[in-house]
């Protein structure tokens, strides 16, 4: 298996974890946050931020994995 | 004829270490679950805080929970702590109970306890059958069930501090008792993988997803305890069991054909049976992705199964923006799943295809 297969796999998964979310694990109170989170007075702005960083930090730890694994 | 039976004693043995970590690891994850849901949700039952602020609290809670476990993932990856980190969440999340006065500072902590517990309970339960999906399956299972009971216990207002503190410090010195499984830290060359791409094919991923989510929550018909507790037991069941079952008859098979299936019964989803069944399918998927992100990301099973959780979170976030009305079609949200059972699909063939589970295994047996 090439890198760029792996990769691919990797991403394929990811999306397809996405789809799982909300059955069970996660705190969904909808009503209280509102669409487009109004209800959090904007507070949801800072959060989304945040989290597309904590995104962009991961991609470069698996960078650093692969590296790593490279090396080795 | 000695080999056999050494090897039957190794395997009778493997299979107690796992009976005794999933056993005590399941409870500790409802129990954390409950715990923190019945927390967060107590402060706007209680009248502590309104609305707003309540609404900031899940988010915030849901931020640290989730999207926070890849950075403590790698943490206790880099310093190899597994079941250290398990104990550090259970201490955390019961002071953070008693620190319920405090809303925001006790969420924070709730948080931050609860990823410290997935992070230990996902490198362990990762560990137990390296490279099979049964283990993680039966891990997060639970979870689900003591998210629905610390829900009706937070919004009733009878969120007991003494017995979820004590639940709590029990689970801890349970985890701290049992013998743990030897954590698998090991990398290899051939399992390596390009990065770069990553951020933006997941961030566009990000975007394609969130239909389903936004429809699926709809079930109206959860607001009768009967069929929510059908339901949570549907979602149970279909993670536990799809990775046993996954790892019988094929990863592909169950989850893509679960997947298929699942898509007209979520789509029927204003029908209780039909939704309940459509969950269970669904859910089939979930230890499977999950253990095959943690073999990719091979050596690094805390970050991985906090990849998977940011995942997780991600999506939930995506269901708060505007145009998740146009979800409620439920011919889009088939379209979706179809979509999502495609791209599993394809991962899994090209997975499989190329030799990948005969590399992990072979790394899984030098060690």
């Amino acid at each position: 298996m090439n890198n760029k297969s792996k990769l691919v796999v990797l991403l394929l998964l990811m999306l397809c974890v996405f789809t799982q979310g909300v059955f069970g694990d996660i705190v969904v109170e909808k009503d209280a946050i509102g669409p487009l989170g109004t209800n959090t007075n904007g507070k949801l702005l800072i959060i989304a931020p945040i989290i597309l960083i904590i995104w962009v930090f991961c991609a470069n730890i698996i960078k650093a994995i692969r590296h790593k694994n490279v090396d080795k | 004829m000695y080999s056999f039976v050494i090897r039957s004693a190794r395997r009778k043995r493997r299979l107690k270490l796992a009976v005794s970590n999933l056993s005590i690891y399941c409870v500790a994850h409802a129990v954390v679950d409950a715990a923190c849901a019945a927390l967060v949700l107590s402060h706007l039952s209680s009248g502590r805080t309104g609305m707003a602020d309540f609404a900031f609290m899940i988010l915030l809670y849901n931020a640290l929970a989730f999207a926070g476990q890849p950075l403590i993932g790698y943490i206790s990856d880099k310093y190899k702590l597994s079941y250290e980190v398990a104990i550090a969440g259970c201490v955390a999340t019961t002071i953070s109970i008693f620190l319920h006065i405090f809303p925001t500072i006790s969420v924070v902590l709730a948080g931050i306890g609860n990823a410290m517990f997935h992070v230990g309970g996902g490198i362990t339960s990762l560990n137990l059958f390296r490279g099979k999906a049964a283990a993680p399956g039966i891990f997060v299972a639970p979870g689900a069930f003591g998210l629905m009971i610390g829900t009706l216990i937070g919004k009733s207002g009878s969120f007991s501090i003494a017995t979820f503190a004590f639940l709590l410090l029990c689970c801890g010195a349970g985890i701290l008792y049992i013998k743990q499984p030897h954590i698998d830290y090991s990398t290899s060359s051939e399992l390596s993988f390009e990065p770069y791409p990553i951020i933006v094919l997941l961030l566009l991923g990000s975007i394609s997803i969130r239909s389903l989510i936004g429809f699926v929550v709809n079930f109206t018909w959860k607001s009768d305890l009967f069929l929510l507790v059908c339901l949570t037991l549907a979602v149970v069941l279909g993670k536990a069991l799809g990775g046993i079952i996954g790892d019988k008859l094929g990863w592909r098979k169950v989850t893509v054909v679960g997947l298929i299936l699942s898509a007209p019964l979520v789509a029927l989803g204003s029908y209780p049976l039909a939704g309940i069944l459509g969950m269970f399918l669904f859910n089939l998927t979930m230890p499977v992705t999950l253990t095959a992100v943690a073999n990719l990301l091979s050596g690094f099973p805390g970050f991985a199964f906090g990849m998977t959780t940011l995942a997780l979170v991600t999506g939930v976030f995506i269901t708060y923006l505007p145009f998740t009305a146009i979800l409620s079609n439920k011919l889009i949200a088939m379209a979706i799943i179809f979509i999502s059972a495609f791209m599993l699909n394809k991962a899994l063939i090209l997975y499989f295809n190329n030799g990948f589970e005969e590399k992990v295994k072979k790394i899984n047996i030098h060690i």
